[in-house]
C-alpha cells in the first residue's frame, strides 16, 4: 500500500511538474544565474555574488535570458530594462555579432508597446540595442521615441543618440566610438565599435581593423577619407575577406587572420527573420505570446516528463485497481 | 560680489585591489576631487580701493534657521588677487555629513587644504560670509544651499514582539540621519512625520516570515501584507509618506535574509499589492549605516545596483564601511529620485 501511495504521488508531481508565476524557477546553473541577475536588487543579492554572476554570464546564457524574456510578464520594464542592458553588454556591443533575431523582435514589442507614454527608466538600454543591431526599418520606432517628452534627460539623450548612432549606421558608416568611458563589450574585451548595418557580423572584425590601421597614418578620425568611413567587407566564395575598396590605395593591409567564429550558436531562433523594411509590429492589446509565430514555449518543452507522468499515472491506476481487487477478494 | 552655492557632499573614497587608499568623485578618479567636483562653488570679491592689494581675507560660515548641529563655524580665508580690485577664492564645496566635513587631507594626502575648503551645511542652510572693505565698511552676505529643493516625507514604525520593540528608537533615528544626509545631494529633504511602535500580527512568525515565496514571484505574501498593513494604520501622517517599518529579521525570499527591503512598485505589480508598495522594511538584526537610505531610493524609483562601492546603491549585503561618509549617488540616480511620485 505504501508503494501504491508513493507512486501516486510520483505520478501527480510528473502530471503538474511547474508551478509559478513565469515558470522560470532556477532549474540549472545558468538559469539560476540569470535569476539572480534579474532579481539582485529586490533581493539585495550580495555584490560578490552579484559581479561573479555578471562576469560568469554571456552567450551560453541566452537561452535563459529569452525565456524570462519570453515567458515572464508581457513587456514587464524591470525584466526588459534589467536583462536588455546585460544583453547589450554581452551582444549589443560585441562588433562580431548580428545580434539575436529573437532579442530584436522582443526589444522591438517592447519599445512599440511602451512607446506611448515610456517610463524611461526603463527603457533606454532597449534602444541602445536596437540601434547597435537593429536596421532601417527600426529607425520610425526610434524617431518616435526621439519625439517623447522625457523628464529624465540623461535616459532621453540615450534615445537620441540611438537614433543617431542607428541611422549612421543604415546610411553605411562604420561609427567609430572610442571614448574611455563607453563600456568595453563582455564577449571580446574591446572597445565597442559600431559598424554599419551591412558591415555587422564577423566581417566587423576586419573593417575595425582596417579603421584602426587608418587612424593611425591619418591620426584622427575627421580626417580620414569618406570611403574608408563607409567602406564594406564581405567574404568571398572561399571565405577570404574582401573590401569594396582597395586598402592598398590607403596604405592599408588587408589582416589574414582567420574569421571568428559566429557569436553564438546555441540554439537556432524561435522565429523567421525579421522582414527587411519597417520592423516596427503593429501595437495589438493581445499578450507577446501571441505575437509569436513560431510554436508556443509550452509546446517546445520536452514532452519526456509529460511522458513519464502518463506512464507513472497508468501504473498507480493500475496498482489501485489490482490493491481494490485484492481487498474485495 | 558674488556667491554660488549648491548643496552636495564632496568626498568619494575607495580602496584599492592593494590595499592602498584612491579618493575619487564620482566621475573621475583624481586626488584633487573638490576641483573635479560640478557642483564646486567661489567666492569672488571686488574692492576698488584694495586695486593693489595681492589678497584680501573673508570670514565664511553655514547657519541654518532651526538646526544648529549642521553648523559650520566660521573660518577666514585668503582670497588671492585675480585681477586688479577683484579677488577670487579657489574651489569651495558644501558637504552635509560630518565625516566629509572633517575630510583629514593629511591621511589621505590628497584635495590640498581640503578641510578648509569643505562646509557643513543641510539644505535650507544659509552659506554665510563677511568681508570688510577699503572704506571699513563690513559687508555681510549669504545665500540659501539647495537648488530647487523638493522633500519626501517619511514615517518610522517599529515592530514589537511581546511589548519589546525590535530596535531602540535612537537607532531608528539614525538612519532617518544618514538618509537625510544622502538625499540632500539629490536636493532633497526627508521630512521625519510620525514615528509609532505596532505589534507584531499574531500570525506572522516574526523570525521566519518572508516577504515573497520565490525569486520569480511579483506579490508580497499574507504575512508581508500584514506586516506593511499594521505599520502603515499605525503611523499618522499624509499618505504620500514613505514608511520605514522596522521589524526583527526580514526574508526577502524563504531562503535569502536580507537586511532591507523595499517594496517597489517596479517589481510587486500585483494590484493586491497597490497599497502596501513603495514602503522599506528594514532589519533590525542586520542594522547597517546606510541600508534605509538604499531601500529608501528603491521606494522613491531608483531600480538598480550599481557595481561602484561607493555608491549608495551598492548591495547592501556588502557594506562599504572603510570611510564613514562613502556612499554617493550618481547624476542619473539623482534625477531618478526627484522625477518620482513620491518626491514633492
Amino acid at each position: 500500500m505504501k508503494k501504491t501511495r508513493l507512486m501516486s504521488m510520483f505520478a501527480f508531481w510528473a502530471l503538474f511538474p511547474t508551478f509559478g508565476e513565469t515558470n522560470v524557477l532556477p532549474e540549472d546553473e545558468s538559469m539560476a544565474r540569470v535569476v539572480r541577475l534579474w532579481t539582485a536588487s529586490i533581493d539585495e543579492l550580495p555584490a560578490t555574488q552579484w559581479l561573479a554572476d555578471q562576469a560568469a554570464t554571456g552567450y551560453h546564457d541566452f537561452p535563459a535570458y529569452k525565456r524570462i524574456l519570453q515567458e515572464g510578464r508581457p513587456y514587464d520594464n524591470y525584466t526588459y530594462r534589467t536583462l536588455t542592458e546585460l544583453i547589450s553588454r554581452i551582444d549589443g556591443s560585441n562588433m562580431r555579432s548580428p545580434g539575436d533575431a529573437d532579442i530584436i523582435r522582443l526589444t522591438r514589442e517592447f519599445l512599440v508597446s511602451k512607446s506611448d507614454n515610456p517610463d524611461w527608466r526603463f527603457v533606454d538600454y532597449s534602444l541602445l540595442y536596437l540601434s547597435q543591431k537593429g536596421d532601417a526599418g527600426d529607425i520610425p520606432l526610434l524617431e518616435k521615441y526621439a519625439e517623447l517628452p522625457s523628464k529624465l534627460d540623461f535616459a532621453k539623450n540615450a534615445g537620441l543618440e540611438s537614433l543617431r548612432i542607428l541611422k549612421a549606421r543604415v546610411s553605411g558608416t562604420n561609427v567609430l566610438s572610442f571614448l574611455e568611458d563607453r563600456d568595453y563589450c563582455w564577449s571580446t574585451n574591446e572597445p565597442p565599435f559600431l559598424p554599419s548595418v551591412a558591415n555587422t557580423g564577423p566581417q566587423a572584425v576586419y573593417v575595425y581593423d582596417l579603421l584602426k590601421q587608418a587612424l593611425a597614418k591619418y591620426g584622427d578620425a575627421t580626417n580620414l577619407p569618406p570611403e574608408l568611413v563607409t567602406m564594406v567587407v564581405s567574404f568571398d566564395a572561399n571565405g577570404k575577406p574582401v573590401c569594396n575598396v582597395d586598402p592598398a590605395k590607403y596604405g592599408l593591409v588587408m589582416p589574414d587572420f582567420p574569421p571568428p567564429p559566429p557569436a553564438f550558436t546555441n540554439e537556432p531562433a524561435m522565429t523567421e527573420p525579421p522582414p527587411p523594411t519597417n520592423n516596427v509590429p503593429e501595437k495589438t492589446d493581445a499578450p507577446h505570446i501571441a505575437e509569436t509565430p513560431a510554436a508556443p514555449p509550452s509546446q517546445k518543452r520536452s514532452v519526456a516528463p509529460f511522458a513519464v507522468g502518463v506512464c507513472a499515472g497508468i501504473f498507480a491506476a493500475l496498482l489501485l485497481w489490482r490493491g481494490l481487487r485484492k481487498r474485495k477478494s | 560680489m558674488s556667491m554660488l552655492s549648491r548643496a552636495r557632499s564632496s568626498a568619494r573614497i575607495s580602496h584599492d585591489g592593494e590595499g592602498g587608499v584612491i579618493v575619487t568623485n564620482a566621475v573621475f578618479r583624481q586626488s584633487e576631487f573638490i576641483s573635479a567636483d560640478a557642483d564646486r562653488f567661489r567666492v569672488r570679491v571686488t574692492d576698488e580701493r584694495r586695486a593693489d592689494a595681492e589678497s584680501v581675507e573673508v570670514v565664511l560660515w553655514t547657519e541654518h534657521p532651526g538646526d544648529s548641529t549642521y553648523n559650520a563655524a566660521s573660518r577666514v580665508m585668503t582670497l588671492p588677487r585675480v585681477s586688479p580690485g577683484v579677488f577670487a577664492s579657489t574651489n569651495l564645496l558644501l558637504v552635509s555629513d560630518w565625516d566629509d566635513a572633517h575630510f583629514n587631507t593629511t591621511v589621505y594626502g590628497v584635495a590640498p587644504d581640503s578641510t578648509n575648503r569643505l562646509f557643513l551645511s543641510q539644505l535650507l542652510s544659509n552659506m554665510c560670509g563677511s568681508y570688510v572693505d577699503g572704506w571699513g565698511q563690513t559687508n555681510v552676505f549669504s545665500a540659501p544651499v539647495g537648488v530647487d529643493v523638493k522633500s519626501v516625507g517619511v514615517d518610522v514604525a517599529i515592530m514589537r514582539t511581546n511589548g519589546v520593540a525590535c530596535i531602540d528608537t535612537l537607532s531608528a533615528l539614525v538612519q532617518v540621519t544618514l538618509a537625510r544626509e544622502r538625499f540632500a545631494q539629490a536636493n532633497i529633504t526627508v521630512e521625519m512625520g510620525s514615528l509609532v511602535f505596532f505589534d507584531a500580527p499574531p500570525q506572522v512568525d516574526v523570525d521566519n516570515w518572508c516577504v515573497r515565496t520565490s525569486g520569480n514571484s511579483r506579490s508580497l505574501t499574507q504575512n508581508a501584507r500584514s506586516v506593511l498593513h499594521e505599520a502603515i494604520s499605525a503611523v499618522t501622517n499624509g499618505a504620500n509618506n514613505r514608511c520605514l517599518i522596522f521589524v526583527p529579521s526580514i526574508r526577502s525570499t524563504p531562503a535569502a535574509e536580507v537586511a532591507g527591503h523595499a517594496t517597489a512598485s517596479y517589481w510587486y505589480t500585483d494590484p493586491l499589492d497597490a497599497p502596501y508598495t513603495d514602503h522599506c522594511l528594514i532589519s533590525a538584526r542586520q542594522i547597517a549605516p546606510f541600508v534605509s537610505a538604499h531601500e529608501m531610493c528603491h521606494a522613491l524609483g531608483v531600480p538598480y545596483h550599481e557595481a561602484e562601492r561607493c555608491n549608495l546603491m551598492f548591495s547592501t549585503a556588502s557594506p562599504f564601511m572603510d570611510v564613514c561618509s562613502s556612499k554617493r549617488l550618481k547624476t542619473g540616480q539623482l534625477k531618478t529620485l526627484r522625477s518620482g511620485g513620491h518626491v514633492q
